[in-house]
């Protein structure tokens, strides 16, 4: 499956429930439309029974789209989540947006977020963001820079793929991100069972690994982080100045006891974030394992990507020189 | 802009709760104490305090009438926006001494009308942040909207195009002095109109008239428990809860009137305006386009 940002006109699907915070997201839409020269639709489902009013309410939503040159509507009903699924696995090539309902700031303990059950279930990318959009409607509509964060407990490199696709169609810089655990007695419980890197040579290893499988033209930075996900994981977004961070669906939903929600390290994330999906098994690309201690076959790197590389390299080991207290890595390269 | 009748309470508690939050604790423990630990120095004369709130009504008066008129201004400047956008395209089909059979004038005449509504179009994607490209590419064509991308303010390179049609028309014979004249009187009267509009979104409103009010409520609503426990004794955060939310809630509201193009439900419903600004347009050119009308969606318009 090819990422959504290569295909030549790419495909946004924009759910709505015609909310405040859709309304809000409007400019960012316009803008990833001008800036992909993609195709939009406008999709809403509504309960059964309830058309015309939602007809009118959907020919009224987002109404300049009406002049986009490649934008449609599409009403659908039933119940929401899987009418959006649905939807979502027709057009599998697209990529949905979906903002945040208006948060309430009232206790609301049976509510499920239809947000997760789409994303949990939609075959395609999904592209949504806090519920505070003010701060990314004005984003550049070309270059800047787009992060893509690496658990290490990924199964495959699909929302790599994504990442440096859309930072090439962009102009951007690639920066991929990694945050270890504070060192502490669990650790070793920890690497029983889990495959992800839990010291610094692993994890550079592991991100020079997957930068060196990322194609031409893409200029790659690497921030590593050491401490609790969220603050850290914010606090590297900050310093990469991400618009946009990539990750993969399984680490942006959480299972909890009786439903799943988002997960709690991307709430604080400033910047819009695509969730991708896996794709077919066949097409996965894996992971390489982590903590492997013999050097991995690499297939050869074509020329136009050896400048990258070395910069990569180089950018690691300036890492290590720099910043030997372990607590976090400094950028050696102009901004 | 909201149209429906009542406006529900959940939206004002997200600006709201925290604050009123603090508060209904504060008066709960006042009123706990005053009762149960005998703690009768915590009240207080409820006369200068009542005076606080005299000044603080005039305060709050003020900041609302402040932000009202910025908000009402910009709707006038946009009721304008549609008299003048209605003459101009008017002054442009009348006024020109076109030949029907020729093909350039014609379209010169129907180019002023179309920028026109792209005109509209452009000021409101740049006083809401947004990208105007995609939508000029269908009202202009690519070839014009792409030309356009040189320029930071497109509403005023709208401006001098339709100027630059104008002179283009003088100069092919289907414009005389007088009548050129008016015609750029209309767009001197758009650019005016665009003038005020940035004015307001890019000049708050005072810092002093939003934070003078803010801190007076606040310290009103903490002096109140204060005020009202002698008397209402266990029921004071009751009362006191409503005295404050009503102060905490005038006070929200004018500050989300203050900025009336944000792309809000408090806005200037631009997106309603700019469609029925064009679809009058396109109807004196004589293009019906199947375009509908932006209505309001569970009592809000954009």
């Amino acid at each position: 499956m090819l990422p959504m940002s290569c295909t030549p006109n790419p495909h946004l699907i924009f759910a709505t429930n015609f909310s405040e915070a859709c309304h809000a997201a409007i400019p960012m839409v316009a803008n990833w439309v001008d800036s992909l020269q993609a195709r939009l639709t406008l999709l809403h489902v509504h309960p059964r029974g309830n058309g015309v009013q939602a007809a009118r309410a959907l020919d009224s939503f987002f109404a300049e789209s009406a002049h986009y040159p490649n934008s449609e509507r599409q009403l659908l009903s039933g119940p929401a989540a899987t009418g959006i699924a649905e939807f979502c696995r027709q057009h599998p090539q697209a990529m949905l947006v979906m903002p945040p309902s208006v948060r309430s700031y009232l206790p609301r303990p049976l509510h499920v977020s239809l947000r997760t059950e789409v994303l949990r279930t939609a075959a395609t990318p999904m592209l949504t963001m806090l519920p505070d959009t003010r701060a990314i409607a004005t984003q550049a509509t070309a270059g800047g820079h787009v992060a893509c964060w690496i658990t290490g407990e990924e199964s495959h490199l699909e929302h790599v793929r994504e990442a440096a696709a859309l930072a090439q169609q962009r102009g951007a810089e690639l920066h991929l991100l990694f945050v270890l655990p504070e060192v502490s007695e669990g650790l070793m419980i920890e690497a029983l069972y889990s495959n992800r890197p839990l010291a610094e040579p692993a994890a550079i290893r592991m991100l020079d690994d997957i930068a060196a499988r990322i194609g031409n033209g893409v200029r790659v930075r690497v921030h590593l982080g050491t401490g609790s996900a969220r603050p850290t994981l914010a606090r590297l977004l900050r310093d990469s100045r991400a618009n946009v961070l990539v990750v993969d669906r399984d680490t942006t939903v959480r299972k909890q006891l009786l439903r799943h929600s988002f997960a709690s390290a991307l709430r604080d994330s400033p910047c819009l974030l695509v969730s991708v999906p896996s794709g077919n098994a066949a097409e996965r690309d894996r992971l390489p394992p982590p903590n492997a201690r013999k050097p991995l076959d690499r297939l050869a790197a074509p020329v136009a990507s050896l400048h990258r590389q070395r910069f990569a390299t180089k950018s690691l080991g300036a890492w290590l020189a720099l910043d030997g207290t372990g607590n976090g890595w400094r950028s050696p390269l102009p901004a | 802009m909201i149209l429906r009748e009542s406006v529900p309470l959940q939206r004002l508690w997200p600006r709201t709760f925290k604050r009123l939050m603090l508060l209904l604790a504060f008066d709960c423990a006042v009123a706990g104490l005053y009762v149960f630990l005998d703690w009768h120095w915590l009240a207080f004369d409820a006369l200068p305090i009542g005076t606080l709130g005299s000044a603080l009504a005039i305060f709050l008066a003020f900041r609302a009438n402040a932000a009202y008129g910025r908000w009402w201004e910009a709707r006038q400047l946009w009721g304008q926006l549609v008299n003048t956008s209605r003459a101009l395209a008017r002054q442009a089909l009348t006024a020109l001494d076109v030949d029907p059979d020729n093909a350039r004038h014609t379209a010169l005449r129907s180019g002023i009308v179309l920028n026109q509504v792209a005109f509209v179009h452009a000021l409101r994607c740049h006083l809401r942040r947004q990208n105007p490209f995609p939508e000029l590419v269908g009202v202009l064509g690519h070839a014009e909207a792409e030309a356009l991308r040189g320029y930071g303010n497109i509403p005023n390179a709208l401006t001098l195009r339709v100027a630059e049609q104008l002179q283009e028309a003088r100069a092919l014979g289907l414009i005389d002095s007088l009548r050129w004249s008016a015609l750029d009187g209309s767009l001197t009267t758009l650019a005016n109109i665009q003038g005020a509009c940035e004015r307001i979104k890019n000049t708050p409103l005072p810092r002093q008239f939003s934070f003078l009010p803010r801190m007076l409520v606040d310290a009103f609503c903490w002096l109140i428990p204060l005020a009202l426990v002698s008397g209402l004794g266990i029921f004071t955060p009751i009362a006191s809860a409503l005295i404050s939310f009503t102060l905490i809630a005038i006070d929200t509201a004018s500050q989300a009137i203050e900025d009336p193009f944000e792309n809000t439900v408090n806005d200037t419903p631009m997106t309603a305006l700019s469609r029925g600004i064009e679809l009058t347009l396109r109807e004196m050119l004589d293009q019906r386009k199947a375009l509908p009308e932006v209505r309001a969606i569970d009592g809000f318009v954009y």
